[in-house]
Protein backbone atom coordinates (compact mmCIF):
# COMPACT_ATOMS: atom_id res chain seq x y z
CA UNK A 1 0.00 0.00 0.00
CA UNK A 2 1.42 3.46 -0.78
CA UNK A 3 1.71 5.80 1.55
CA UNK A 4 -1.66 7.98 1.66
CA UNK A 5 0.90 10.69 3.03
CA UNK A 6 3.19 13.35 1.22
CA UNK A 7 6.46 14.48 2.38
CA UNK A 8 4.59 17.82 2.54
CA UNK A 9 1.72 16.84 4.34
CA UNK A 10 3.68 15.06 6.90
CA UNK A 11 5.75 18.24 7.35
CA UNK A 12 2.58 20.13 7.76
CA UNK A 13 1.22 17.54 10.12
CA UNK A 14 3.67 17.45 12.87
CA UNK A 15 4.84 21.26 12.64
CA UNK A 16 1.89 23.48 11.92
CA UNK A 17 3.26 26.69 12.95
CA UNK A 18 0.06 28.35 11.89
CA UNK A 19 -2.28 26.32 14.68
CA UNK A 20 -3.72 28.42 17.66
CA UNK A 21 -4.61 31.67 18.45
CA UNK A 22 -3.94 34.58 17.22
CA UNK A 23 -1.18 36.47 19.21
CA UNK A 24 -1.17 39.71 18.34
CA UNK A 25 -4.20 42.54 18.32
CA UNK A 26 -5.48 44.13 15.09
CA UNK A 27 -8.00 46.57 13.92
CA UNK A 28 -10.28 43.61 12.47
CA UNK A 29 -10.53 40.19 13.89
CA UNK A 30 -12.65 37.86 11.72
CA UNK A 31 -13.32 34.07 11.97
CA UNK A 32 -15.01 30.97 10.26
CA UNK A 33 -15.60 27.75 10.94
CA UNK A 34 -16.86 24.49 8.68
CA UNK A 35 -17.21 21.10 9.34
CA UNK A 36 -18.76 18.35 7.90
CA UNK A 37 -20.69 14.69 9.11
CA UNK A 38 -17.08 12.95 9.26
CA UNK A 39 -16.81 15.04 12.24
CA UNK A 40 -13.98 17.45 10.94
CA UNK A 41 -14.16 20.78 11.88
CA UNK A 42 -11.45 23.53 10.51
CA UNK A 43 -11.38 26.51 12.35
CA UNK A 44 -9.80 29.91 10.55
CA UNK A 45 -8.84 33.29 12.22
CA UNK A 46 -7.55 36.28 10.81
CA UNK A 47 -5.80 39.24 12.47
CA UNK A 48 -6.60 41.97 9.35
CA UNK A 49 -4.76 45.59 9.63
CA UNK A 50 -5.51 47.80 6.21
CA UNK A 51 -7.03 45.14 4.56
CA UNK A 52 -4.34 43.22 4.53
CA UNK A 53 -4.08 39.89 6.52
CA UNK A 54 -1.65 40.07 9.04
CA UNK A 55 -1.84 36.97 10.86
CA UNK A 56 -3.37 33.76 10.04
CA UNK A 57 -4.23 30.75 12.27
CA UNK A 58 -6.53 27.80 12.66
CA UNK A 59 -7.25 25.15 14.86
CA UNK A 60 -8.97 21.55 13.52
CA UNK A 61 -9.89 18.79 14.58
CA UNK A 62 -9.43 16.50 11.24
CA UNK A 63 -7.32 14.27 9.27
CA UNK A 64 -3.77 15.04 8.62
CA UNK A 65 -4.72 16.16 4.93
CA UNK A 66 -7.08 19.18 6.13
CA UNK A 67 -4.44 20.27 8.88
CA UNK A 68 -1.98 20.37 6.07
CA UNK A 69 -4.08 21.77 3.78
CA UNK A 70 -5.24 24.81 6.37
CA UNK A 71 -1.47 25.46 7.39
CA UNK A 72 -0.26 25.69 4.04
CA UNK A 73 -3.22 28.21 3.26
CA UNK A 74 -2.15 29.84 6.51
CA UNK A 75 1.48 30.58 5.08
CA UNK A 76 0.72 31.26 1.54
CA UNK A 77 -2.15 34.15 1.99
CA UNK A 78 -0.47 35.53 5.54
CA UNK A 79 0.48 39.22 4.67
CA UNK A 80 -1.29 39.33 1.56
CA UNK A 81 -4.47 41.29 1.20
CA UNK A 82 -8.13 40.52 1.98
CA UNK A 83 -8.85 40.29 -1.69
CA UNK A 84 -6.35 38.08 -2.18
CA UNK A 85 -8.28 35.26 -0.92
CA UNK A 86 -10.46 34.82 -4.25
CA UNK A 87 -7.29 33.35 -5.34
CA UNK A 88 -7.72 30.76 -3.24
CA UNK A 89 -7.89 27.43 -5.51
CA UNK A 90 -8.45 23.85 -3.58
CA UNK A 91 -7.16 21.98 -6.68
CA UNK A 92 -3.59 23.97 -6.17
CA UNK A 93 -3.75 22.77 -2.76
CA UNK A 94 -4.29 19.37 -3.79
CA UNK A 95 -1.90 19.17 -6.27
CA UNK A 96 0.83 20.96 -4.25
CA UNK A 97 0.32 18.62 -1.43
CA UNK A 98 -0.61 15.18 -3.47
CA UNK A 99 -3.70 14.77 -1.67
CA UNK A 100 -5.04 11.42 -2.78
CA UNK A 101 -8.45 11.56 -4.58
CA UNK A 102 -10.37 10.14 -2.31
CA UNK A 103 -9.50 13.09 0.54
CA UNK A 104 -10.39 15.97 -1.87
CA UNK A 105 -13.69 16.09 -0.33
CA UNK A 106 -11.79 17.20 3.05
CA UNK A 107 -10.10 20.25 1.22
CA UNK A 108 -13.09 21.60 -0.09
CA UNK A 109 -14.28 21.98 3.45
CA UNK A 110 -11.24 24.01 3.57
CA UNK A 111 -12.60 26.13 0.90
CA UNK A 112 -15.87 26.70 2.85
CA UNK A 113 -14.21 27.85 5.46
CA UNK A 114 -12.21 30.69 3.72
CA UNK A 115 -15.24 31.59 1.76
CA UNK A 116 -16.27 32.39 4.69
CA UNK A 117 -13.73 34.15 6.55
CA UNK A 118 -13.26 36.09 2.84
CA UNK A 119 -17.29 37.42 3.09
CA UNK A 120 -16.40 37.80 6.75
CA UNK A 121 -14.22 40.60 6.14
CA UNK A 122 -15.84 42.28 3.92
CA UNK A 123 -15.03 41.50 0.36
CA UNK A 124 -18.22 40.80 -1.94
CA UNK A 125 -19.20 37.50 -3.46
CA UNK A 126 -17.42 37.39 -7.20
CA UNK A 127 -17.39 35.07 -10.21
CA UNK A 128 -14.65 33.78 -10.83
CA UNK A 129 -13.79 34.37 -14.64
CA UNK A 130 -13.88 31.01 -15.71
CA UNK A 131 -16.95 30.04 -13.85
CA UNK B 1 9.13 11.41 12.60
CA UNK B 2 12.56 11.97 11.67
CA UNK B 3 14.31 11.89 8.02
CA UNK B 4 15.25 8.65 8.41
CA UNK B 5 12.57 5.72 8.68
CA UNK B 6 12.53 4.45 12.56
CA UNK B 7 11.92 1.04 13.06
CA UNK B 8 8.09 0.02 13.87
CA UNK B 9 6.97 -1.40 17.21
CA UNK B 10 4.53 -3.59 16.43
CA UNK B 11 1.50 -3.90 18.52
CA UNK B 12 -0.77 -5.35 16.16
CA UNK B 13 -0.71 -8.75 17.50
CA UNK B 14 -4.52 -9.22 16.73
CA UNK B 15 -4.03 -8.61 13.33
CA UNK B 16 -1.62 -11.17 13.11
CA UNK B 17 1.74 -12.60 14.37
CA UNK B 18 4.96 -13.29 13.33
CA UNK B 19 5.98 -16.92 12.78
CA UNK B 20 7.72 -18.44 14.91
CA UNK B 21 11.00 -19.87 14.81
CA UNK B 22 10.22 -23.62 15.48
CA UNK B 23 7.33 -23.06 13.08
CA UNK B 24 8.96 -21.90 10.32
CA UNK B 25 11.62 -24.96 10.45
CA UNK B 26 9.78 -27.31 10.48
CA UNK B 27 7.41 -26.15 7.23
CA UNK B 28 10.98 -25.36 5.76
CA UNK B 29 11.85 -29.21 6.83
CA UNK B 30 8.70 -30.37 5.04
CA UNK B 31 9.56 -28.33 1.93
CA UNK B 32 12.80 -29.31 1.43
CA UNK B 33 12.37 -33.27 2.18
CA UNK B 34 12.63 -35.52 -0.60
CA UNK B 35 9.12 -36.60 -0.75
CA UNK B 36 7.18 -33.79 1.40
CA UNK B 37 5.58 -32.68 -1.65
CA UNK B 38 3.50 -35.58 -1.87
CA UNK B 39 -0.13 -35.42 -1.84
CA UNK B 40 -1.60 -37.01 0.85
CA UNK B 41 -4.37 -38.58 -0.73
CA UNK B 42 -2.04 -40.79 -2.93
CA UNK B 43 -1.49 -44.06 -1.64
CA UNK B 44 1.84 -44.39 -2.05
CA UNK B 45 4.53 -44.42 0.33
CA UNK B 46 5.22 -40.86 -0.14
CA UNK B 47 1.57 -39.86 -0.06
CA UNK B 48 1.29 -41.64 3.20
CA UNK B 49 4.03 -39.70 4.95
CA UNK B 50 2.32 -36.95 4.15
CA UNK B 51 -0.65 -38.24 5.47
CA UNK B 52 1.21 -38.99 8.29
CA UNK B 53 2.29 -35.59 9.38
CA UNK B 54 -1.41 -34.52 8.59
CA UNK B 55 -2.70 -36.79 11.15
CA UNK B 56 0.07 -35.57 13.15
CA UNK B 57 -0.76 -32.33 13.32
CA UNK B 58 -4.48 -32.64 13.85
CA UNK B 59 -3.32 -34.09 17.07
CA UNK B 60 -1.16 -31.13 18.17
CA UNK B 61 -4.40 -28.73 17.19
CA UNK B 62 -6.83 -30.93 18.67
CA UNK B 63 -4.91 -30.95 21.88
CA UNK B 64 -5.08 -27.18 21.88
CA UNK B 65 -8.97 -27.90 22.36
CA UNK B 66 -8.97 -30.82 24.37
CA UNK B 67 -10.90 -32.15 20.88
CA UNK B 68 -10.64 -35.62 19.32
CA UNK B 69 -8.72 -35.17 16.33
CA UNK B 70 -11.12 -36.44 14.24
CA UNK B 71 -13.16 -33.15 15.29
CA UNK B 72 -10.65 -30.82 13.49
CA UNK B 73 -11.56 -30.20 10.05
CA UNK B 74 -8.48 -27.96 8.12
CA UNK B 75 -9.18 -24.99 6.06
CA UNK B 76 -7.88 -22.08 5.10
CA UNK B 77 -7.86 -19.34 7.78
CA UNK B 78 -10.78 -18.17 10.52
CA UNK B 79 -13.09 -16.39 7.97
CA UNK B 80 -13.05 -19.78 5.92
CA UNK B 81 -13.88 -21.68 9.09
CA UNK B 82 -16.50 -19.17 9.89
CA UNK B 83 -17.90 -19.33 6.42
CA UNK B 84 -18.08 -23.30 6.93
CA UNK B 85 -19.76 -23.42 10.08
CA UNK B 86 -22.43 -20.88 9.34
CA UNK B 87 -23.39 -21.38 5.53
CA UNK B 88 -22.78 -24.67 5.71
CA UNK B 89 -24.97 -25.36 9.07
CA UNK B 90 -27.88 -23.01 8.51
CA UNK B 91 -28.61 -24.97 4.96
CA UNK B 92 -27.91 -28.46 6.63
CA UNK B 93 -30.40 -27.60 9.54
CA UNK B 94 -32.77 -25.62 6.96
CA UNK B 95 -35.28 -28.11 6.69
CA UNK B 96 -35.86 -27.80 10.50
CA UNK B 97 -36.11 -23.96 10.42
CA UNK B 98 -35.27 -21.14 9.16
CA UNK B 99 -34.17 -18.43 12.43
CA UNK B 100 -31.00 -17.52 13.02
CA UNK B 101 -29.06 -15.71 15.48
CA UNK B 102 -26.11 -13.42 16.01
CA UNK B 103 -24.99 -10.63 17.31
CA UNK B 104 -24.07 -7.04 16.12
CA UNK B 105 -20.35 -7.09 17.08
CA UNK B 106 -18.99 -9.97 15.94
CA UNK B 107 -16.71 -9.96 12.84
CA UNK B 108 -17.72 -8.61 9.16
CA UNK B 109 -16.30 -12.84 8.51
CA UNK B 110 -19.47 -13.61 10.20
CA UNK B 111 -21.70 -10.86 9.96
CA UNK B 112 -21.70 -11.16 6.18
CA UNK B 113 -21.91 -15.10 6.26
CA UNK B 114 -25.48 -14.08 7.86
CA UNK B 115 -26.16 -11.33 5.76
CA UNK B 116 -25.76 -13.75 2.69
CA UNK B 117 -28.10 -16.17 4.48
CA UNK B 118 -30.81 -12.95 5.22
CA UNK B 119 -30.92 -12.84 1.04
CA UNK B 120 -31.66 -16.50 0.91
CA UNK B 121 -34.29 -15.99 2.60
CA UNK B 122 -33.26 -17.08 6.32
CA UNK B 123 -34.46 -14.89 9.13
CA UNK B 124 -31.36 -13.81 11.54
CA UNK B 125 -31.86 -11.65 15.03
CA UNK B 126 -29.02 -9.54 15.63
CA UNK B 127 -28.07 -9.13 19.08
CA UNK B 128 -26.79 -5.53 20.33
CA UNK B 129 -24.42 -6.33 23.29
CA UNK B 130 -25.02 -4.51 27.03
CA UNK B 131 -22.86 -1.71 27.43
CA UNK B 132 -20.00 -3.95 28.15
CA UNK B 133 -19.52 -5.15 25.58
CA UNK B 134 -20.84 -8.73 26.78
CA UNK B 135 -23.44 -10.26 25.92
CA UNK B 136 -26.72 -10.96 28.12
CA UNK B 137 -27.68 -14.52 28.24
CA UNK B 138 -31.68 -13.28 29.33
CA UNK B 139 -31.98 -11.24 26.21
CA UNK B 140 -30.23 -14.39 24.19
CA UNK B 141 -32.71 -16.71 25.68
CA UNK B 142 -35.60 -13.84 24.30
CA UNK B 143 -35.02 -14.39 21.05
CA UNK B 144 -35.04 -17.50 20.71
CA UNK B 145 -37.03 -19.82 19.21
CA UNK B 146 -38.77 -23.08 17.95
CA UNK B 147 -37.31 -22.64 14.73
CA UNK B 148 -34.12 -21.16 15.84
CA UNK B 149 -31.40 -23.47 14.40
CA UNK B 150 -27.90 -21.56 14.80
CA UNK B 151 -26.23 -19.30 17.10
CA UNK B 152 -23.10 -17.83 16.70
CA UNK B 153 -20.90 -15.84 19.27
CA UNK B 154 -17.43 -15.25 19.33
CA UNK B 155 -15.24 -15.93 21.87
CA UNK B 156 -12.80 -12.86 21.89
CA UNK B 157 -13.96 -9.71 20.58
CA UNK B 158 -11.63 -8.83 17.46
CA UNK B 159 -11.38 -5.18 18.02
CA UNK B 160 -12.02 -4.77 21.78
CA UNK B 161 -10.57 -7.95 23.68
CA UNK B 162 -13.88 -8.03 25.48
CA UNK B 163 -14.25 -12.25 26.20
CA UNK B 164 -17.88 -13.62 26.32
CA UNK B 165 -19.11 -16.41 28.50
CA UNK B 166 -19.04 -19.02 25.90
CA UNK B 167 -19.76 -21.41 28.31
CA UNK B 168 -23.10 -20.09 29.90
CA UNK B 169 -24.38 -19.24 26.09
CA UNK B 170 -23.28 -22.30 24.68
CA UNK B 171 -25.52 -24.23 27.79
CA UNK B 172 -28.49 -21.91 26.88
CA UNK B 173 -28.08 -23.64 22.77
CA UNK B 174 -27.69 -27.11 24.07
CA UNK B 175 -30.75 -26.78 25.99
CA UNK B 176 -32.58 -26.22 23.28
CA UNK B 177 -31.03 -28.47 20.72
CA UNK B 178 -29.52 -25.14 19.18
CA UNK B 179 -26.40 -25.66 17.14
CA UNK B 180 -23.78 -23.18 19.02
CA UNK B 181 -20.98 -21.83 16.55
CA UNK B 182 -18.05 -19.96 17.95
CA UNK B 183 -15.62 -17.19 15.66
CA UNK B 184 -12.47 -18.44 18.43
CA UNK B 185 -9.61 -16.42 16.33
CA UNK B 186 -8.60 -13.95 18.71
CA UNK B 187 -8.68 -17.27 21.89
CA UNK B 188 -7.52 -20.25 20.14
CA UNK B 189 -3.65 -20.33 21.39
CA UNK B 190 -4.51 -18.14 23.67
CA UNK B 191 -7.04 -19.01 26.24
CA UNK B 192 -7.64 -22.22 27.45
CA UNK B 193 -10.53 -23.87 25.65
CA UNK B 194 -11.68 -26.98 26.49
CA UNK B 195 -13.85 -28.61 24.47
CA UNK B 196 -14.72 -31.86 26.49
CA UNK B 197 -16.38 -29.30 29.12
CA UNK B 198 -17.57 -26.14 26.81
CA UNK B 199 -21.17 -26.81 24.88
CA UNK B 200 -19.79 -25.78 21.47
CA UNK B 201 -20.80 -27.63 18.17
CA UNK B 202 -18.59 -25.71 15.64
CA UNK B 203 -15.36 -23.78 16.41
CA UNK B 204 -13.03 -21.40 14.11
CA UNK B 205 -9.72 -20.99 14.68
CA UNK B 206 -6.77 -20.20 12.52
CA UNK B 207 -2.64 -20.29 13.11
CA UNK B 208 -1.88 -17.29 12.32
CA UNK B 209 -2.54 -15.47 15.54
CA UNK B 210 -1.16 -17.28 17.59
CA UNK B 211 2.67 -17.17 15.30
CA UNK B 212 1.72 -19.73 12.91
CA UNK B 213 1.69 -19.35 9.18
CA UNK B 214 -1.03 -17.74 7.42
CA UNK B 215 -3.69 -19.41 5.24
CA UNK B 216 -3.97 -22.56 7.67
CA UNK B 217 -7.24 -22.53 10.08
CA UNK B 218 -9.47 -24.88 11.51
CA UNK B 219 -13.03 -25.47 12.17
CA UNK B 220 -13.99 -27.57 15.00
CA UNK B 221 -17.09 -29.73 14.44
CA UNK B 222 -18.24 -31.31 17.29
CA UNK B 223 -18.80 -35.65 17.56
CA UNK B 224 -21.99 -34.88 17.90
CA UNK B 225 -25.23 -35.55 15.83
CA UNK B 226 -26.52 -32.84 13.53
CA UNK B 227 -23.47 -31.10 14.14
CA UNK B 228 -21.91 -30.94 10.73
CA UNK B 229 -22.04 -28.56 8.27
CA UNK B 230 -23.10 -28.87 4.70
CA UNK B 231 -19.81 -28.44 2.59
CA UNK B 232 -19.43 -25.16 0.72
CA UNK B 233 -17.12 -27.13 -1.96
CA UNK B 234 -17.05 -30.30 -3.49
CA UNK B 235 -14.68 -32.12 -5.34
CA UNK B 236 -13.13 -35.18 -2.91
CA UNK B 237 -12.99 -36.93 0.45
CA UNK B 238 -10.32 -34.92 2.40
CA UNK B 239 -11.28 -33.82 5.23
CA UNK B 240 -14.34 -35.73 5.99
CA UNK B 241 -15.58 -34.56 3.05
CA UNK B 242 -16.62 -31.21 4.90
CA UNK B 243 -13.76 -29.53 3.05
CA UNK B 244 -12.41 -31.29 0.30
CA UNK B 245 -9.12 -30.51 -2.24
CA UNK B 246 -5.62 -31.01 -1.66
CA UNK B 247 -4.41 -30.31 1.95
CA UNK B 248 -1.60 -27.92 2.31
CA UNK B 249 0.63 -30.17 4.05
CA UNK B 250 3.64 -28.03 4.79
CA UNK B 251 0.93 -24.96 6.36
CA UNK B 252 -0.89 -28.09 8.40
CA UNK B 253 2.75 -28.82 9.74
CA UNK B 254 3.53 -25.16 10.97
CA UNK B 255 -0.16 -25.19 12.33
CA UNK B 256 0.53 -27.86 14.38
CA UNK B 257 3.78 -26.87 16.06
CA UNK B 258 2.13 -23.89 16.49
CA UNK B 259 -0.78 -24.96 18.39
CA UNK B 260 1.52 -27.28 20.26
CA UNK B 261 3.81 -24.46 21.56
CA UNK B 262 0.82 -21.80 21.95
CA UNK B 263 -0.24 -24.73 24.51
CA UNK B 264 2.82 -24.93 26.00
CA UNK B 265 3.13 -20.87 26.64
CA UNK B 266 -0.52 -19.80 26.77
CA UNK B 267 0.02 -19.31 31.10
CA UNK B 268 3.40 -17.56 30.59
CA UNK B 269 2.06 -15.29 27.71
CA UNK B 270 -1.39 -14.48 29.20
CA UNK B 271 0.83 -13.15 32.18
CA UNK B 272 3.08 -11.18 30.14
CA UNK B 273 0.31 -10.11 28.57
CA UNK B 274 -1.32 -8.88 32.08
CA UNK B 275 1.28 -6.99 33.02
CA UNK B 276 2.22 -5.74 29.29
CA UNK B 277 -1.13 -4.25 29.20
CA UNK B 278 -0.85 -2.81 32.71
CA UNK B 279 2.45 -0.57 32.03
CA UNK B 280 0.67 0.89 28.89
CA UNK B 281 -2.75 1.30 30.69
CA UNK B 282 -0.81 3.17 33.42
CA UNK B 283 1.32 5.41 31.07
CA UNK B 284 -1.63 6.68 28.96
CA UNK B 285 -4.81 6.44 31.26
CA UNK B 286 -4.24 9.80 32.95
CA UNK B 287 -4.66 11.35 30.25
CA UNK B 288 -7.98 13.44 30.27
CA UNK B 289 -11.30 12.28 28.58
CA UNK B 290 -9.73 9.10 27.63
CA UNK B 291 -11.81 6.11 27.49
CA UNK B 292 -11.21 2.10 28.16
CA UNK B 293 -13.21 0.18 25.78
CA UNK B 294 -13.80 -2.94 27.28
CA UNK B 295 -13.55 -3.05 31.52
CA UNK B 296 -10.30 -4.84 32.67
CA UNK B 297 -12.10 -7.70 33.69
CA UNK B 298 -13.66 -8.93 31.21
CA UNK B 299 -11.16 -8.57 28.57
CA UNK B 300 -8.37 -10.56 27.06
CA UNK B 301 -5.27 -9.30 28.52
CA UNK B 302 -3.58 -9.08 25.06
CA UNK B 303 -5.78 -5.86 23.85
CA UNK B 304 -6.31 -2.71 25.04
CA UNK B 305 -8.82 -0.41 23.11
CA UNK B 306 -8.59 3.40 24.03
CA UNK B 307 -10.62 6.19 22.57
CA UNK B 308 -9.84 9.68 23.06
CA UNK B 309 -12.26 12.74 22.97
CA UNK B 310 -11.28 15.62 20.80
CA UNK B 311 -8.83 13.77 18.20
CA UNK B 312 -9.28 12.46 14.49
CA UNK B 313 -8.43 8.91 14.72
CA UNK B 314 -6.68 8.97 11.04
CA UNK B 315 -4.53 11.91 12.59
CA UNK B 316 -4.45 10.00 15.80
CA UNK B 317 -2.96 6.30 13.62
CA UNK B 318 -0.79 9.19 11.92
CA UNK B 319 1.19 10.81 15.10
CA UNK B 320 1.28 7.46 16.77
CA UNK B 321 4.10 5.85 13.75
CA UNK B 322 6.39 4.14 14.10
CA UNK B 323 3.30 2.08 16.28
CA UNK B 324 1.65 -0.60 14.41
CA UNK B 325 -1.52 -0.49 15.72
CA UNK B 326 -5.42 -0.77 14.12
CA UNK B 327 -7.59 2.23 14.39
CA UNK B 328 -11.59 2.31 15.22
CA UNK B 329 -11.75 5.54 12.58
CA UNK B 330 -13.40 5.29 8.94
CA UNK B 331 -10.04 5.58 7.02
CA UNK B 332 -9.28 2.39 8.26
CA UNK B 333 -12.22 0.60 7.59
CA UNK B 334 -13.34 -0.39 3.67
CA UNK B 335 -16.72 0.34 4.69
CA UNK B 336 -16.14 4.03 5.28
CA UNK B 337 -17.39 3.56 8.66
CA UNK B 338 -16.16 3.66 12.23
CA UNK B 339 -15.81 0.75 14.24
CA UNK B 340 -19.20 -0.69 14.06
CA UNK B 341 -17.86 -2.38 17.50
CA UNK B 342 -17.84 0.23 19.81
CA UNK B 343 -21.25 1.96 18.19
CA UNK B 344 -23.17 -1.00 19.39
CA UNK B 345 -21.38 -0.74 23.13
CA UNK B 346 -22.73 2.78 23.05
CA UNK B 347 -19.55 4.47 21.70
CA UNK B 348 -20.36 7.63 19.78
CA UNK B 349 -18.91 7.93 16.33
CA UNK B 350 -16.22 10.48 17.21
CA UNK B 351 -15.23 8.00 20.03
CA UNK B 352 -15.26 5.03 17.44
CA UNK B 353 -13.09 6.52 15.35
CA UNK B 354 -10.53 7.89 18.03
CA UNK B 355 -10.42 4.42 19.04
CA UNK B 356 -6.62 2.28 18.77
CA UNK B 357 -6.03 -1.04 19.38
CA UNK B 358 -2.86 -2.03 21.45
CA UNK B 359 -2.65 -5.52 20.73
CA UNK B 360 0.40 -7.42 22.20
CA UNK B 361 2.46 -10.59 21.77
CA UNK B 362 5.01 -13.03 22.88
CA UNK B 363 7.78 -10.76 22.02
CA UNK B 364 6.23 -8.00 22.84
CA UNK B 365 9.50 -6.09 25.33
CA UNK B 366 8.40 -3.25 28.29
CA UNK B 367 10.82 -1.21 25.70
CA UNK B 368 8.39 -0.98 23.29
CA UNK B 369 5.27 -0.55 25.39
CA UNK B 370 7.49 2.88 26.94
CA UNK B 371 7.69 3.78 23.52
CA UNK B 372 3.96 3.26 22.60
CA UNK B 373 3.46 5.71 26.08
CA UNK B 374 5.62 8.07 24.68
CA UNK B 375 4.17 8.20 21.43
CA UNK B 376 0.31 8.09 22.39
CA UNK B 377 0.44 10.79 24.82
CA UNK B 378 2.89 12.87 22.07
CA UNK B 379 -0.10 12.25 19.56
CA UNK B 380 -3.14 13.10 22.12
CA UNK B 381 -1.94 15.73 23.36
CA UNK B 382 -0.41 17.66 19.78
CA UNK B 383 -3.99 16.80 18.04
CA UNK B 384 -5.77 18.44 20.79
CA UNK B 385 -3.42 21.46 20.90
CA UNK B 386 -5.03 21.94 17.46
CA UNK B 387 -8.47 21.37 18.01
CA UNK B 388 -11.20 24.30 19.19
CA UNK B 389 -12.29 24.24 22.38
CA UNK B 390 -15.74 24.30 21.08
CA UNK B 391 -15.31 20.86 18.69
CA UNK B 392 -13.14 19.60 21.52
CA UNK B 393 -16.15 19.41 23.64
CA UNK B 394 -18.91 18.31 21.79
CA UNK B 395 -16.40 15.31 20.91
CA UNK B 396 -16.64 13.81 23.88
CA UNK B 397 -19.51 11.10 24.50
Amino acid sequence: MADPYSKRVRAYFVNPVHAGNLRKSYSRVVSATADDRQGNTIELAAGIDDDTLQELRFRAIACPHLIAAAEHFCERFEGRTTTSLLEFDPWDTVRELQVPLGKTGRILLLEDAIQLLRRKSGEPEQQRADE
Amino acid sequence: MTGTSPLPVYLDHAATTPVDAAVTAAMVECLESPFGFANPSSSHIAGRQSAAAIEHARVQVAGLLNAEPHEIVFTSGATESNNLAILGAARQRASRGRHLVTMTTEHKAVTECFEALEREGFEVTWLNPEMSGLLDPDRLEAVLRDDTQLLSVMHVNNETGIVQDIGSIGAICRARGILYHCDAAQSAGKLEIDLKVLPVDLMSLTAHKFHGPQGIGALYVADRPGSHPAPLIYGGPQERRIRPGTQAVHQIIGFGVAAELAAARREADTEKFRVLRERLWQGIGDLPDLWRNGAEEHTFPGILNVSAGGVDGESLMLGLEPLCVASGAACNSQSGESSYVLRAMGRSDALAQSAIRFSLGRGTRNGEIDRAIERYRWAVQHLRALAPARAATANRA
